[in-house]
């Protein structure tokens, strides 16, 4: 159970400071964000400074075959390749993209070798098959190699993929017979306008892929990209969720490689808050709880609160992006204490069905404040999801 | 010389000559009772039988696996207990080489139905089948031998009746069988789940959990 801290631009000092003060243990790395010799700098530094730091690779591999990707530093990267269809995937030159992936990830202190993969948008289409095919190669190259490392099989994937039950629960049976110690996940959002908020259906779905993965197979599970549905994962058994603080490192930012996402910009500041399981803006949406006289309600009882309280706007300047981001981790490693504290999934998610009893008791509660929230995603339509996605997965599990 | 290699408690031993390696069946005689001859005089076999029962039929499983092979017909009759109270798995004719063509027909289902997996009862999964298959024989093994009684047989005893209770009918706890403990009933509702993934992915994990409920018996015992 932990939080990780999602690599991206200009977060090396906020990790320090993470990793420093315990909110998060460990990092995912992006060689979308950096060069080689960069990455395997900044690598080398983490690992001397934080010797029991987690630290992984996320290949990105699976930009590859975006057409006219924004691949960011991947070029650089001797294992990428730019435009790749799906002639591009014979025996031969899945290992010849594995060679170079593998050989790159071994010369670096990594605590796992990340297959590459691709993006599924249905466990039945070809995709997911050569998924399976990269991680059988990697499986293959660290044998044959002698490389005494774990190896985590990459999947990526749309959430719409979870859908179709029948493709998902074949491709469960195939996944579950490799003989690797664990999976390193990314999924794609439907609707990332509306994130946190997802279908309850495919939720359920995700927390039985999740179950399945973790607790009855016991791999290790690792999952990029997560913000507050890391508490659910972790929940059903889930080892470790990235997570950064900036939009694109909130939920897997499809349209950022596929050059199509927002350009920078300034983000408003924003809280989290422990009991709603969410964040909101500091302005206009904790000083209009202020307002309405339900602050202690949301607060989450930090010690980095008090710069918040009792007027929200008043100390927005002293809520800088860096404390914003380590309350955040702070935030969702005490969650995810929280939900992980039986090792029993039926207590887990006793305990998080209170968890969101009791938010929801609060956003009651904000109704009669006539709160108005600056984005829809601060509501309480995502624990109302989570309701549901829960019903879903009992459901699953009985039949 | 070709090096043989016997293969646990299967009637089979690998042999490795120039080209690699090969799969010897050998015919042993067997001085012992079917587990079927056991239930039919004993109605219920004592836990700690099975549960050494469970851990011959583990390894025999993980065996043929390791050639990439699965049994397809794990079931009382060709369960023999010798006289040193040991389990041989019998009756490899209808073996599946995952890696070759398969003596018996594709559109074929081989086995005996009441002891079929789910996946087992469509012909068209055949290819796909894997050991986890004969994980769930062993469990519906298990459940007949601690209840003497298959619970997947219907009272009519048609094929077309026990195909859609292999398919449908769900097991739940508790079992109520004496002498069986919470983890023991756990493990053989894990066998029986009706989807691969949600089994044991490795005969070791199973050997491992059997193991340590027998140690738990015998720590109450002693």
């Amino acid at each position: 159970m932990s939080i990780l801290s999602q690599h991206g631009f200009q977060t090396e000092n906020i990790t320090e400071s993470g990793l420093n003060k315990g909110c998060i243990e460990g990092v995912i790395l992006s060689p979308y964000q950096s060069g080689p010799d960069d990455l395997k700098e900044y690598a080398r530094n983490l690992r001397s400074n934080h010797k029991k730091a987690t630290l992984l690779f996320d290949p990105h591999f699976y930009i590859s075959t975006i057409t006219n990707a924004n691949d960011g530093h991947l070029t650089d990267y001797d294992y990428y390749k730019s435009h790749l269809d799906m002639t591009c995937f014979s025996p031969n030159l899945i290992q010849d993209y594995v060679r170079k992936l593998v050989k790159f990830q071994s010369i670096i202190d990594f605590d796992a070798i990340v297959s590459p993969s691709i993006m599924i948008g249905d466990f039945s289409e070809y995709q997911a098959l050569v998924t399976i095919q990269l991680g059988q190669a990697t499986i293959e190259q660290i044998k044959e190699n002698k490389i005494d490392k774990p190896v985590l099989i990459s999947l990526t994937f749309e959430e719409s993929a979870l859908d179709n039950w029948d493709a998902l629960k074949n491709f469960l049976n195939s996944i579950t017979l490799l003989d690797v110690v664990g999976f390193f996940i990314n999924v794609r959002l439907k609707d990332t306008t509306s994130y946190p908020v997802c279908d309850p259906d495919s939720l359920g779905n995700l927390m039985y892929f999740t179950y399945v993965l973790s607790n009855v197979n016991k791999f290790k599970t690792f999952f990029g990209y997560t913000d507050f549905i890391s508490v659910l994962l972790h929940a059903f058994g889930a080892t470790a969720a990235g997570n950064g603080w900036s939009t694109s490192l909130r939920h897997f930012p499809m349209l950022k490689f596929e050059g199509k996402g927002p350009k920078g910009g300034r983000q408003s500041s924003r809280y989290s808050s422990v009991h709603l399981l969410n964040s909101m803006t500091v302005v206009p949406d904790l000083q209009s709880i202020a307002d309405a006289g339900f602050l202690q309600d949301v607060l989450s009882g930090s010690s980095y609160d008090k710069a918040l309280s009792p007027n929200p706007s008043a100390g927005m300047a002293s809520w800088s992006r860096e404390i914003s981001c380590l309350h955040h981790w702070e935030i969702l490693s005490n969650l995810a204490r929280k939900v992980t504290k039986d090792k029993n999934v039926n207590a887990r998610i006793s305990v998080l069905k209170g968890l969101i009893k009791n938010g929801l008791d609060i956003y009651s509660k904000l109704d009669q404040g006539d709160i108005v929230w600056k984005q829809p995603s601060s509501d309480n339509r995502n624990l109302l999801c989570w309701q549901q996605a829960i019903d879903k997965f009992e459901k699953r599990l009985k039949t | 010389m070709p090096q043989l290699v016997k293969l646990g408690p299967v009637p089979m031993s690998l042999i490795y000559i120039d080209d690699g390696p090969k799969i010897v069946y050998t015919e042993e005689w067997i001085d012992g009772k079917s587990l079927r001859e056991i239930i039919k005089s004993q109605g219920r076999v004592p836990v700690s039988d099975v549960l050494r029962m469970a851990i011959d039929m583990t390894k025999a499983i993980e065996t043929l696996w390791s050639v990439s092979k699965i049994h397809r017909d794990v079931k009382p009759e060709n369960i023999i207990r010798r006289s040193d109270g040991s389990f041989v798995l019998l009756d490899l004719g209808f073996a599946l080489d995952l890696d070759d063509i398969s003596l018996t027909g594709s559109d074929k289902i081989c086995g005996t139905v009441p002891y079929y997996s789910p996946e087992q009862t469509n012909p068209a999964n055949k290819r796909k089948l894997d050991f986890r298959s004969d994980l769930y024989s062993l469990g519906v093994v298990m459940l007949e031998a601690l209840t003497g009684s298959n619970p997947f047989l219907p009272r009519d005893g048609s094929i077309e009746e026990t195909v859609r209770s292999i398919q449908t009918k769900e097991i739940r706890r508790p079992l109520n069988i004496r002498d069986v403990s919470p983890d023991l009933e756990t493990l053989v509702l894990r066998l029986l789940a009706k989807e691969p993934h949600l089994r044991f992915r490795s005969c070791k994990m199973l050997l491992d959990s059997l193991n340590m409920i027998k140690e738990g018996m015998v720590g109450e015992s002693g």
